[in-house]
């Protein structure tokens, strides 16, 4: 079924170009709108804060992608983040150093981790249920562990690391962006990447190909957790105060974004750059709006439509139905 | 000779033996679960003796109903071989659509709900439509229905909440007080769609030829099944379940806010998945059951023990890694390890 459609997309009619252009078109045009209804939004100020908005999630749907390209979905950002965003500003307000805090909260995340990789790649779990309850647990611990109470960082130091700039970028967007270049690299330039990719793409050709499956699975995983970890990190460090459940919010965004980075360039896969051009598409929308002043109730539907506008793009060809392994 | 009869007589004897071992196995194996559940019920009912009360049971399965609800749109949607992300926002959407119909435009009562379940219906054929006419995956279209419900459910009161003026007819759907034939309405309306789902799924072709999808599409569609015109009746049942478990919500809970429906998603989809692990693997309308079962009578013991509500996500999460590796465990009992 696979072949024979893309045997007869070597016609390079107009989907064929729809598809290899259309996520990347959309975004120039969106941008286009957007810069005609708001003389704001390409001033130097509005970009900086676009990128520092979008920081949180670039770097979340970063480590979502690590485990998709091995084959395996994560869902436990929605526990994990949360949890890391509850810790950080907890524990700067307990009087501990921000180095100390940083470091710690992202050994925590990594402990969840952990525990997805063991189960998914050792014992052969489904890696969808093996994460919702992992989000679950993770839940559990960031609520019991102050509370569900909002907490405030009122620490001197981490205030101007995350409000300063570096080169006059702004700190968040460049942690952001540092993160970005490493993970592109590790991804798209080095055997891992390499052999994770070939994991996902195809498990028996990776498997007689004598490619460590597990051990590469498993690490996915626990890179996966420690990128959310930074990501909750700079989600706390931009609103400088953590309110409880925050991954539940950016869980089904960030899922979005990688999403919409499988229709860049038509790649139908994982890729690292999909992921920036996917979360500028859902960030920008969501800065637009609020400088056009439209209701905050249409940045969703907007998402919405942008992203079942992708999806459908990227299948025109496709006759298949698609089906979840839940098992 | 003599020898051989022996031989063969404690050949036959071990055999014997084997298999009573391997059924007992299996029987143990096989219903671990609910002897785990029948234990926990019984230790929670001497422990907390106000668990087996009348009053907290008929509260207890009221939960449980519009918990199951949800749940079957979901089990029917993993039965066919997707999952459905936009139940939270739909039930939402739904609610809040037909309520408002009812409040402030004083559309008769059964009409109102028939409109929110209308609407319901209407996101999961645009669900179906992009998943079975597009061929978009299920995730990515049900996630994409997600976000546009959960932007629709704030436009349609601006992201007010309803808390007065609901008609007794509306009221009534969630009350425990009004009855038919003895058994509180809500309760009532969950036995029978657990009835209807039930047949549907396991006694009727179209329960069949949903299942034959979820198992191998390109078998069903060679055998002559419509799989497109089938899959998306699925999404359309999940849509409008999950409308009706929302509106149920609404009226027990008498105050409706625009995201009423937002734990929907999360905990269908533990009920459903448990209900799946704890019947080897196959999604059932009874084991989806069981699981609303096990999941809100564990809630409500543990909060009658005095548990902080925050133990309920760690406990709900370790539940759904505890049934899957039972699961495993089955598996490697009925199939010889892998």
């Amino acid at each position: 079924m696979l072949e024979t459609s893309m045997l007869k997309r070597r016609g390079k009619g107009f989907f064929w170009w729809l598809d290899k252009t259309g996520t990347v078109a959309a975004f120039a045009v969106i941008i286009l709108v957007f810069s005609l209804m708001s003389p704001f939004f390409l001033t130097r100020s509005n970009i900086f804060s676009l990128l520092r908005q979008i920081s949180p999630i670039l770097i979340a749907g970063l480590g979502i992608t690590f485990v998709n390209m091995a084959g395996e979905s994560d869902l436990s950002l929605g526990g994990t983040l949360g949890l890391a965003v509850t810790l950080f500003a907890g524990f700067l307000r307990a009087g501990i150093a921000p180095l100390p805090t940083f470091f710690a909260v992202i050994g925590i995340c990594m402990l969840f981790g952990i525990t997805n990789g063991f189960l998914v790649a050792y014992l052969r779990l489904s890696s969808f249920i093996v994460t919702v309850a992992t989000m679950f647990i993770a839940m559990g611990v960031e609520v019991s562990t102050y509370g569900g109470f909002s907490i405030w960082i009122r620490h001197e130091s981490v205030l101007s690391f995350a409000n300063g700039t570096f080169l006059q970028i702004p700190n968040l967007a460049a942690v952001a962006g540092v993160v970005f270049v490493i993970t592109y690299i590790v991804l798209h330039q080095t055997k891992f990447g390499v052999h994770l990719q070939a994991i996902g793409e195809n498990y028996d050709t990776a498997n007689l190909m004598g490619i460590p499956i597990r051990r590469l699975k498993f690490i996915s995983f626990v890179i996966a957790n420690v990128f959310y970890s930074i990501a909750g990190i700079l989600l706390v460090m931009r609103t400088s105060g953590a309110i409880v459940y925050s991954g539940q919010r950016l869980l089904l965004p960030a899922l979005g974004v990688t999403f919409v980075a499988k229709t860049v360039f038509g790649a139908r896969r994982p890729n690292v750059f999909g992921v920036l051009v996917g979360a500028l598409i859902l960030g920008s929308i969501n800065n637009a709006f609020t400088l056009i002043g439209l209701q905050f109730y249409l940045v969703p539907i907007a998402q919405g439509l942008v992203l079942v506008a992708a999806a459908a793009v990227s299948t025109l060809n496709k006759r298949d139905i698609q089906q979840e392994i839940l098992d | 000779m003599q020898k051989r009869k022996i031989d063969s007589e404690i050949k036959d004897t071990s055999r014997t033996r084997a298999v009573a071992k391997w059924v007992a196995s299996i029987f143990l194996r096989k219903y671990i679960v609910i002897v785990i559940f029948v234990v926990m019920i019984v230790y929670f009912s001497i422990v907390a003796p106000a668990f087996t009360n009348m009053n907290n049971l008929i509260s207890t399965m009221i939960q449980i109903s519009m918990l199951s609800i949800v749940s079957f749109g979901m089990t029917i949607v993993i039965i066919n071989g997707g999952v459905d992300l936009s139940v939270g926002a739909v039930a939402g959407l739904s609610t809040i659509f037909g309520v408002t119909l009812m409040v402030y435009h004083g559309v008769p009562v059964y009409l109102g709900i028939f409109m929110g379940l209308g609407l319901g219906g209407t996101m999961g054929l645009f669900n179906g439509l992009m998943i079975a006419r597009f061929g978009v995956a299920p995730f990515v279209a049900t996630l994409g229905t997600m976000f546009i419900a959960h932007g629709l459910q704030f436009s349609i009161r601006h992201g007010e909440s309803i808390g007065w003026g609901f008609p007794q007819g509306y009221i009534n759907k969630g009350s425990r007080t009004a009855t038919i034939a003895g058994i509180p309405i809500p309760i009532f309306i969950f036995i029978v769609i657990a009835i209807v789902a039930y047949l549907f799924t396991e006694w009727t072709t179209f329960g069949r030829y949903l299942r034959a999808i979820g198992r191998n599409q390109h078998t069903a569609e060679y055998s002559g099944v419509r799989i497109r015109v089938l899959t998306m009746f699925a999404y359309v049942i999940s849509g409008v379940l999950a409308a009706a478990s929302g509106l149920m919500l609404g009226a027990s809970q008498r105050y409706i806010q625009p995201n009423l429906g937002d734990s929907f998603l999360l905990d269908a989809l533990v009920v459903a998945l448990l209900g799946k692990a704890a019947f080897g693997g196959t999604p059932l309308i009874l084991g989806t059951i069981f699981g609303a079962v096990f999941v809100k009578s564990m809630e409500i013991g543990m909060a009658m023990l005095g548990a902080p509500i925050m133990i309920m996500n760690i406990a709900k999460g370790s539940l759904l890694l505890a049934a899957l590796l039972l699961s495993i465990y089955q598996k490697k009992g009925l199939q010889g390890g892998y």
